[in-house]
């Protein structure tokens, strides 16, 4: 027998044996009528293991026209080769189908990111529903490229591990994220007009483009997934009233559940989902550590470091900081700042300076900030670098050449280098900014 | 190795309580006649491979209901023929055998479906083979029976014999083409 029916064969044959420990006893009994409260048990048992049809086929994997981490020094910066690892864990969806699977990768500019979507043989996919790929019922593999999602992205810590946290509201049951164009997709209800495609320009309209589908509330999911190091055992969340415990997986103290969307949850798409290095948001109640502890998300989470856990903990725990930030001394500059004509007659502030200290990687970036006369109290503007930069490098930044025209007065200013050094990110609790400089120009 | 003397009404007895060499004898020895039964009237290898899955874990689900009052091959066959006319009904395959015994989706690639058409084209061959060794009289009872599933009435006036008659050459015929398969097994 050849092996696709060999596999069959194998399925069944285990099926067979696991009848035969597991018959109840009103069967063994001889009696033929079937419990229906057993039948519903033994479907919420095994509900996911199986697709819907039973069977998947292959589709083409899926290819964006576009690259997303596909530039070693800027933003996110690119894969870095043999990086890609999927994480063994599983979830099931709760209509059934292939299980939702979880990968990480590392970037080179010190970035990890996580990766999540339906999980055949392996490998992570979308499936063909949803209005994604034709809704032709396959299985099509996601390339990293191709299921990038900057939520899942974090920095690095001292120990190249990845911490973070992140809850993605209404997504399509299809694990496929985009929407419109060749590959297909749909948007929630609670989409704004320009997600769902109705504010189309012209040209777009002439090529053709309109507004996407918009999903069924049935096929929208809530996905809860992150990695909270080593230290952590398992986490708590509550859904729909019960309390459920779920352990993580391997070093990286994975988690993953899903479940389905509500029409009338809080959070929704419009909302674009929280990634943190504490669960915010979100169901999860508490983290449990391998020594005993545990934190208890307080309301004010989304903060950070000490405000995350009741009681205190150093948060995310197991980490390990990264470097140290430079000096004043190291940084200062002088600033050139010179007043151009810009388009339509605009006037524009100009400021450049020199780096002394390199940006490698994005925990680092020069930092403008700025206050225009008719700004209300405490209300500033902010620019910054997205990209490395080499020491010794000439940095350029404008005011005014977007948005609304500078208003005649003084505008302030001032460059700042920040770092990342703690788990907060490049602004949150334990990030630093070092003055590099500071500026006033008077605008006619 | 297959068994000489397969009896399909033991071994679904024996897969009731749990036998999984029953289990192999049984599939090996029907899986041919199935995926064929299905790739004849469903023409798309996927689907027939999807309705052939379904229809042995119905098996394997139902194993203790089968009675004994028939061929085990007969219920095998109910099921099967079953299973295709919801299908059809609802426009798409049921897996609620499968989702019972919680088995894992099959990837069927180019070169599985490639096996689907080996497997069907080898029972649709043996079949026929085996069809071309019996009387004329019975082979045309059991090709309209079985193959066109025709009611016996329709056979009796297409034959010009009578009902009766077309029972006892498809039984007969049946009880051959066992006998020369098991033989050739």
């Amino acid at each position: 027998v050849s092996e696709v029916f060999d596999e069959l064969e194998s399925q069944l044959r285990s099926a067979v044996r696991a009848r035969r420990g597991a018959r109840p006893s009103w069967l063994r009994r001889g009696h033929r009528r079937t419990s229906a409260v057993v039948l519903v048990a033994m479907l919420l048992i095994c509900a996911g293991a199986l697709a819907a049809g039973g069977v998947i086929r292959l589709g083409s994997p899926a290819k964006l026209p576009f690259s997303t981490l596909g530039n070693a020094h800027e933003g996110y910066g690119a894969l870095v080769p043999g990086t890609v690892r999927v994480l063994p864990i599983a979830a099931p969806d709760p209509a059934g189908g292939p299980d939702w699977g979880m990968r990480v990768l590392s970037t080179t500019r010190g970035e990890g990111c996580l990766q999540i979507g339906r999980l055949l043989d392996g490998k992570l996919g979308a499936l063909g529903q949803d209005h994604a790929f034709g809704n032709d019922g396959r299985f099509h593999a996601l390339p990293v490229s191709a299921a990038f999602d900057s939520n899942g992205c974090a920095l690095l810590d001292g120990k190249g591990r990845l911490f973070t946290n992140v809850t993605a509201d209404e997504r399509a049951a299809s694990a496929w994220i985009g929407t419109g164009g060749r590959l297909g997709g749909c948007v929630p209800a609670t989409a704004g007009p320009y997600e769902k495609g109705l504010r189309l320009t012209r040209r777009e309209k002439a090529q053709g483009l309109k507004p996407f589908p918009i999903c069924r509330q049935a096929d929208l999911r809530n996905i809860y997934y992150g990695l909270l190091g080593p230290e952590a055992q398992s986490i708590t969340y509550v859904f729909e009233g019960k309390r459920h415990t779920l352990p993580t997986v391997g070093s990286d103290g994975a988690y993953l559940f899903v479940t389905r969307a509500s029409a009338h949850q809080l959070l929704n798409f419009a909302n674009a989902g929280t990634a943190d290095v504490v669960p915010v948001d979100g169901p999860i109640k508490e983290i449990h550590y391998r020594d005993g502890a545990t934190c208890h998300l307080t309301r004010k989470s989304w903060i950070g470091g000490a405000y995350a856990c009741t009681p205190e903990l150093s948060e995310p725990v197991g980490y390990v900081d990264v470097g140290r930030a430079p000096t004043h001394g190291e940084v200062a500059t002088p600033l050139h700042v010179r007043l151009l004509q810009g388009r339509q007659g605009r006037t524009v502030v100009k400021i450049s300076f020199t780096a002394r200290v390199a940006v490698t990687d994005a925990r680092r970036i020069y930092s403008l900030r700025w206050r225009e006369p008719s700004m209300p109290p405490k209300a500033y503007g902010g620019e910054s670098t997205n990209s490395d930069i080499a020491a010794g490098q000439t940095v350029t930044k404008t005011i005014g050449e977007y948005g609304p025209r500078l208003r005649p007065g003084i505008v302030h200013g001032t460059i700042s280098l920040q770092q990342a050094l703690g788990a907060g990110g490049i602004e949150g609790p334990g990030s630093v900014s070092v003055p590099v400089g500071s500026f006033a120009v008077r605008v006619p | 190795m297959l068994p000489s003397h397969s009896n399909d009404a033991s071994l679904l007895a024996r897969i009731a309580a749990g036998d999984e060499e029953a289990f192999s004898m049984f599939y090996r020895e029907h899986l041919d006649a199935v995926v064929a039964f299905f790739q004849r009237r469903v023409g798309d290898r996927e689907l027939a491979f999807d309705l052939t899955a379904e229809t042995f874990a119905a098996v394997v689900v139902g194993a203790g209901a089968y009675g004994g009052d028939g061929p085990g091959v007969a219920w095998l066959f109910g099921i099967a023929r079953n299973k295709l006319r919801e299908s059809l009904r609802r426009d798409r395959v049921a897996d609620a055998a499968r989702r019972r015994l919680c088995m894992e989706p099959i990837v069927l690639d180019d070169a599985a479906l490639l096996r689907v058409e080996e497997r069907a084209d080898s029972g649709e061959g043996r079949l026929r083979q085996e069809l071309e060794g019996l009387p004329e009289k019975t082979r045309a009872a059991l090709l309209a029976r079985l193959v066109e599933e025709r009611e016996y009435g329709e056979i009796a006036a297409r034959l010009q014999c009578s009902e009766q008659v077309v029972r006892q050459r498809v039984h007969r015929g049946l009880k051959q083409l066992r006998a020369n398969l098991r033989e050739e097994v």
